[in-house]
This record gives C-alpha cells, structure tokens and sequence, in this order.
C-alpha cells in the first residue's frame, strides 16, 4: 500500500534553506544527504582522500553556520561547493604550516594503495586499470595548476562548466580555455591524438 | 561526408564544451571521431570510479555533520557581531574622550610643591623626657592612692 508520504513531492531546496536557516537541523540534514557526494568529491580533488572525510564534513558544518549570508543568487550546490574549495585551501595552508608532507597540489598523495581499480574486474583487467591510472596522474602533473584543478572539477567532481565558472568565481570562457588545453594536452600525453 | 574533428576539436567535445553545429553532427555520424574521444574518455573514466571506490560510508558522513553542527545556524561570535560592534565604537569613543581630556589636563601647568615643614624631633623628644621626668602625672596619683583595704571594703559592700 502506498503510503501518503510516497506521494509527497521532494522539499524544495529553497524551502529547505529556509528552514535550516530558522535552526531546523532535519532541514539542513536533507541538503547534505543531497550535497554531501559532491561535496566530497571536490574536498577529494584538493585535499586527496585521507582528508576528503574531514574537509567534507567540516565545508558542510560551515555551510550550516553560515547560512544566513546565503541570498539564493547561486545555486545552493555552488555556494556549498565554494565554501568546500575554500575550506580545501585552509586545509592545505595548514598542512604547509605544519610541515607534515610535501603538498601535493593535485590533492594526490600517491600511494599505491590508493589505486583502488574496480575490484569485479579481473587480475589482468585490474593491472590493466592501474597503469591507465598511474599514466593519467603522471600526465596530469604536466598541467598548470589552474588547468589540473579545473580538469578535476570537471570530469572527477563531475561539474558542468558554469558550475565550475561560479564556484571559482571566474568567467566561463576562462574555464573552457583551461578545460580545452588541459584536455588537449592530457591527449597528447596519454598517446590518444591521431 | 565533411573531415573529421581535429585534435582540438576532439579536445573540446571531451570537455563538454559546445561545437558548431556542423561539427558536432560530424562526431554523432563518425566512428573515428566517436572512438577517438571515447578513448580518452574511458581512461577519466577509470579514474574517477577508483576515486569513488574511496567514497565513505554516506550515512556515516551524514551523522557526522549532524552531530558537528551548533544548536543554531549563526555562529555566537557572528550573532554578537550585529549589536557589539556599534557598542564596542561607542565605549571607543567615549575611553578616547575621556582620556583626551585627562591628557589635557594633565598638561597644564604643573602645581608648586608646598614645602613640607620639618619634623622638630629633638624638641619633641627634649618635652617627652621632661614629662617623663616630672613624679606627679596627673590622674596616676588617683590609682596610686587606692589601698587593698579600699577595694575590699567597695567590693564586699556590693557582694554583701
């Protein structure tokens, strides 16, 4: 039997904002369970996945203190996604100050382990993943900065251009220029041109 | 049937980012084309699963931000912000008011130090001696003359 509840459109996500911003948490909490991925695929580009857990969670807890300077003239997913990115450079600023590794600006920290290729392939499809994977990282140091972070934006955290355009607050046609080279290059790199 | 995509082009279409028209109906009717950027395609591809495999537990990640979050959505410090920093200027003002005028004040011509007279301690101690000296203190006579028997008699008198 179907309940009511089933029939029920999901809450809008400004209706959302608004009554998280009046203090109600199981508001807030539907916004990070639709967030939250997202938000931590980004975290994982900047800060790599040893620390992708705690900038994630640390962006969305911001997010929710800071909701009152929301104004809705973004989207939410840029906004949260913005405070993500800034909230990904405190935490590289910090680990410099502590001296505690190399920083590895693609967010990267190398280990082996953490080539994970899927696991339903088989022994010679998963080698096979491992050095696809080791080559495109290789390949991507070759990139400027700007040009690995918006590849990663775009194809690892899975943003479209305007996206990645208002959470970096740059024009669009900067992010294609970036996007085309990085992609280009990468291309070249990895032996795909013709 | 037109050329294919140069590598450029191949480089915008992976992107994601908007061909000419013509171009882009090229790529949809050519297999080349189509092969060409889908090869590099299936290797981002391969990457970003091997990122997903890393994702935590979303449940987990939710509660975690739950349970982080303060009781209401603005911070303390920022709620405060809104009516301290008017007053915080205002107590400004008045300390830099108050203390200018103390300065001024301060800065005027400085009082003459009136001379403090000098303690005459040797002719205090010369008249001391000499009271000293005297037998007859008044007031200790009174005592001096009081017998055991005066006592006795005042206070058996009482008693009795």
């Amino acid at each position: 039997m179907m309940t009511a509840a089933r029939h029920q459109p999901p809450p809008d996500e400004k209706e959302l904002v608004g009554n998280a911003k009046a203090g109600d948490r199981e508001a807030f909490g539907v916004l990070v369970t639709r967030h939250q991925r997202r938000v931590w695929l980004v975290c994982r580009q900047y800060v790599g996945a040893e620390e992708a857990d705690a900038a994630s969670q640390e962006a969305l807890i911001k997010a929710f203190t800071r909701l009152d300077a929301f104004d809705g003239r973004a989207a939410f997913s840029t906004w949260v996604t913005r405070i993500a990115i800034n909230t990904c450079l405190d935490f590289l600023r910090k680990r410099r100050r502590g001296g505690l590794r190399v920083v590895q600006a693609d967010g990267d920290d190398h280990s082996p382990a953490l080539d994970i290729p899927d696991e339903r392939a088989g022994p010679e499809e998963q080698a096979r993943q491992r050095q696809t994977i080791a080559r495109l990282r290789e390949a991507e140091e070759g990139l400027s900065d700007r040009q690995r972070e918006v590849f990663r934006l775009r194809f690892f955290a899975q943003m479209n251009l305007n996206e990645i355009a208002d959470s970096l607050d740059v024009h669009p046609g900067t992010v294609k220029t970036l996007l085309h080279r990085a992609v280009h290059r990468l291309r070249r790199e990895l032996g795909d041109i013709r | 049937m037109s050329r294919h995509l140069n590598d450029h082009e191949l480089a915008s279409a992976a992107a994601g980012i908007p061909l000419e028209p013509g171009r882009l109906v090229h790529l949809e009717g050519c297999v080349s084309c189509r092969r060409s950027m889908k090869g590099f395609l299936d290797q981002v591809e391969i990457r970003r699963r091997a990122m997903e495999e890393e994702m935590p537990d979303w449940d987990t990640h939710l509660l975690q931000v739950l349970s982080g979050l303060p009781r209401t959505p603005a911070t303390p410090l920022a709620a405060r912000r809104r009516w301290l920093s008017p007053l915080l200027a205002a107590a400004a003002t008045i300390t830099l008011a108050i203390g200018t005028s103390m300065v001024v004040h301060r800065s005027g011509p400085a009082p003459v130090p009136t001379p403090r007279p000098e303690i005459a301690i040797e002719e205090i101690l010369a008249q001391a001696e000499s009271l000293l000296a005297e037998d007859g203190i008044p007031d200790f006579d009174v005592l001096d003359n009081i017998t055991d028997d005066d006592l006795t008699a005042l206070f058996g008198a009482q008693n009795s």
